[in-house]
């Protein structure tokens, strides 16, 4: 992952979201240590404070859990818990995006229904 | 990280290591500064001459007056020049503090002013070497007699001397450090003492004279000596102490 | 243990007050950045930290020290600009040897290790290198010193944006190796801001500023749009700075404490919100352009003032 220092998004969100995505795509398995704040400071060139922020993030949503002294490690239901998160924060933010944009092209409900019907056959096909 | 296992010793003395080693051209400049004086000796600094019938003596005196003199010299510049901003600024490119750098740098003075009244003392036998193989002139020496008691004497004495010179450059270089306008003023102060005390009928420079040289008493001229040498470096010691860092 | 206390530092020079009470305290171990403009007292700050300057009131302490005239502080901390000097006498080498000797932390084989990896010449001398050269042979001695302070004071002057580069990575690795704490003034605070813990801004002698670096990162927002879309409210938010596009929009970076009401309002309005970063936020609350108008402006009232003649200036 590439940070991306300029964006509105903290550094720390985009580690902790990297981690997520590792959970995600099988990188770290439940029980699995992850890196700590210094290797993650050492790999992405940042501050090991922020990368303890961003570890600390996750600790707090029950994703990782602390074994004292050792790290921090994989909470067992992790994944599950990072689905309903991105469900229920980052897709739901996406879709008010879309229904203010909507607004502004004064569409119906039902058009934007639509689109994304035809989005989802779309990608699924 | 932090360690408070920190002794004032054991800096100052690798403090004196460093100066050693990084000051290692004041050599130079003593090693010419001596030789110059040896040239500048073979002048002879008296003659007389008697003569008879057939015969002609023509005495001449060579002393190492001028070695010792030029030596004292060497001794007040070196210091002097120890105080200004570059070299003192050498002092804190490591650990230090007034304290410990200005310590050090007594003590550094020391040894090289005892190595340059030694080096003098070798130079006045120089001279010597250098006028009986340089002139057909026979050689009376007068310290034939003197004996290795007398010589250890003279030597301390010499060496206190410069080491004293070096504190009132030191000490002048630290008034000079302090308050740039003593350039002009100490040296017009040091002139006008002399000038008005010399017209009040007191003679400066014969007290002054009287006072350290003409002592007979060897153990009191270390004593007098030393307690002048003294009161020069805690003059420069307090001023230091007060001295900022500005690059 | 605190690193580092100041209450109410004052320094004057002369009739000149360099620092004006400045009062601020620093946790241990961290990296911390000291911003300012020019002649705002950065210099100064640190050298009374190291005990090379006597602060003329209040009071500064390093663990628990008054730095000035003090070994202990000495031998714990290290100060590093663009103007040290050592003897002239000395080899690179030697000047490294010295360190060892009177740094009870020094680290002499990471010395020689970027030493190599720089380039230098044993034999070379200090006074005969370049500015960028001089820079980095200075950080070699304050990374190896492995001071619990460690003073950095624009410390990349004169250095390549490579060499500059090695030096943050250099930094940050033996940071996190050996952590300790560590003080950063710079002009070039887009290059280190990942790096820094906190971040501490001083203006004309004044503490502006002493947060984390997360907190400054987000401390102002840039918003863009037309005139006409910006809602009334916002008049009574804290402008740092206005700049107009063209006749019909403008963009105002305004420190963020916009509500999500707020933010929504503004979107909805076609009004576009965006980021500024640590360092453009810095640049904005240090502006002298403030109140008196942009570089723009001293142009244009230069024109103006002088009508008709050539502007010779610039």
């Amino acid at each position: 992952m590439i940070l991306d220092t300029d964006g509105m998004k903290p550094i720390y969100i985009q580690i902790a979201e990297w981690i997520e995505s590792e959970i995600m795509n099988g990188g770290l398995n439940v029980d699995e240590k992850v890196y700590s704040q210094y290797k993650l400071a050492d790999i992405y060139n940042i501050n090991p404070a922020t990368a303890a922020k961003g570890l600390t993030k996750l600790a707090e949503e029950g994703i990782l859990y602390d074994k004292r002294g050792i790290g921090k490690f994989v909470a067992e239901g992790a994944r599950q818990m990072i689905i309903e998160k991105r469900k229920n924060q980052t897709l739901k933010q996406l879709i008010d995006d879309v229904v203010t944009e909507a607004g502004y092209l004064q569409m119906s409900e039902n058009e934007i229904i639509e689109l994304i019907r035809n989005s989802w056959k779309g990608g699924s096909e | 990280m932090y360690s408070a296992d920190i002794s004032t010793a054991e800096v100052v003395k690798k403090q004196v290591s460093y100066k050693w080693r990084a000051y290692i051209s004041v050599f130079t400049s003593l090693v010419v500064i001596q030789l110059l004086a040896v040239l500048f000796s073979l002048n002879g600094t008296g003659m007389s001459s008697s003569g008879g019938m057939n015969y002609n003596i023509r005495v001449e005196y060579y002393n190492a007056d001028m070695i010792m003199i030029f030596t004292i010299f060497w001794g007040f510049i070196t210091a002097l020049l120890l105080t200004t901003k570059a070299y003192r600024e050498d002092d804190f490119a490591f650990v230090t503090n007034r304290t410990s750098g200005t310590l050090s740098t007594i003590i550094y003075l020391w040894i090289i002013c005892s190595i340059a009244g030694f080096a003098a003392s070798l130079s006045g036998y120089l001279l010597k070497v250098v006028v009986f193989l340089f002139t057909s002139q026979e050689l009376l020496s007068n310290n034939g007699a003197e004996g290795a008691g007398i010589y250890v004497m003279g030597l301390v004495s010499l060496i206190l001397t410069i080491f004293m010179f070096a504190g009132f450059g030191y000490a002048a270089g630290m008034i000079v450090q302090w308050n740039k306008m003593f350039v002009i003023l100490l040296p017009v102060l040091f002139i006008g003492l002399l000038i008005s005390l010399e017209s009040a009928g007191y003679s400066m420079d014969r007290f002054f004279f009287q006072f350290l040289f003409s002592e007979q008493n060897f153990w009191l001229f270390i004593m007098k000596s030393l307690a002048v040498s003294t009161a020069a470096y805690v003059i420069a010691f307090l001023i230091s102490n007060r001295l900022e860092v500005k690059r | 243990m605190k690193a580092v206390q100041c209450k109410e530092v004052t320094k004057k020079y002369g009739r000149r007050t360099a620092l004006h009470g400045v009062s601020f305290s620093m946790e241990e171990n961290k990296i911390i950045g000291l911003a300012g403009r020019n002649g705002a007292g950065k210099t100064t700050l640190l050298k009374i930290l190291t005990g090379l300057l006597k602060e003329s009131d209040g009071e500064a302490e390093v663990y628990g020290n008054r730095p000035f005239n003090n070994l202990l502080v000495s031998a714990n901390s290290i100060y590093i600009d663009d103007q040290m000097n050592f003897p002239t006498s000395l080899t690179l080498k030697e000047i490294l040897e010295e360190g060892r000797r009177f740094y009870h932390n020094w680290d002499h084989t990471l010395a020689m290790n970027l030493f190599d990896y720089f380039g230098f010449h044993p034999k070379g001398h200090h006074n005969e290198l370049s500015k960028g050269k001089e820079s980095t042979f200075n950080m070699i001695i304050g990374l190896a010193s492995r001071s619990a302070l460690t003073i950095f004071d624009e410390p990349t002057t004169g250095m390549d944006a490579a060499v500059r580069k090695d030096f943050y990575r250099a930094l940050l690795k033996d940071y996190l190796a050996y952590p300790r704490t560590i003080l950063l003034s710079t002009h070039h605070l887009e290059e280190v801001e990942d790096l820094l813990e906190e971040i501490i801004v001083l203006q004309k002698g004044n503490l502006l500023l002493h947060t984390s670096m997360e907190d400054m990162k987000s401390y102002a927002v840039a918003v863009s749009g037309r005139n006409e879309s910006m809602p009334e409210w916002m008049k009574h938010k804290v402008f740092l700075y206005e700049e107009k596009q063209g006749p019909y929009e403008k963009t105002i970076i305004l420190e963020n404490d916009l509500t999500t009401v707020e933010k929504e309002e503004l979107k909805r309005n076609g009004v576009q919100l965006s980021a500024v970063s640590a360092s453009d936020a810095f640049v904005y609350m240090t502006g002298e352009a403030n109140g008196k108008g942009g570089l723009d402006d001293v142009f244009s009232g230069h024109i103006n003032s002088g009508s008709g003649q050539k502007t010779s200036q610039l």
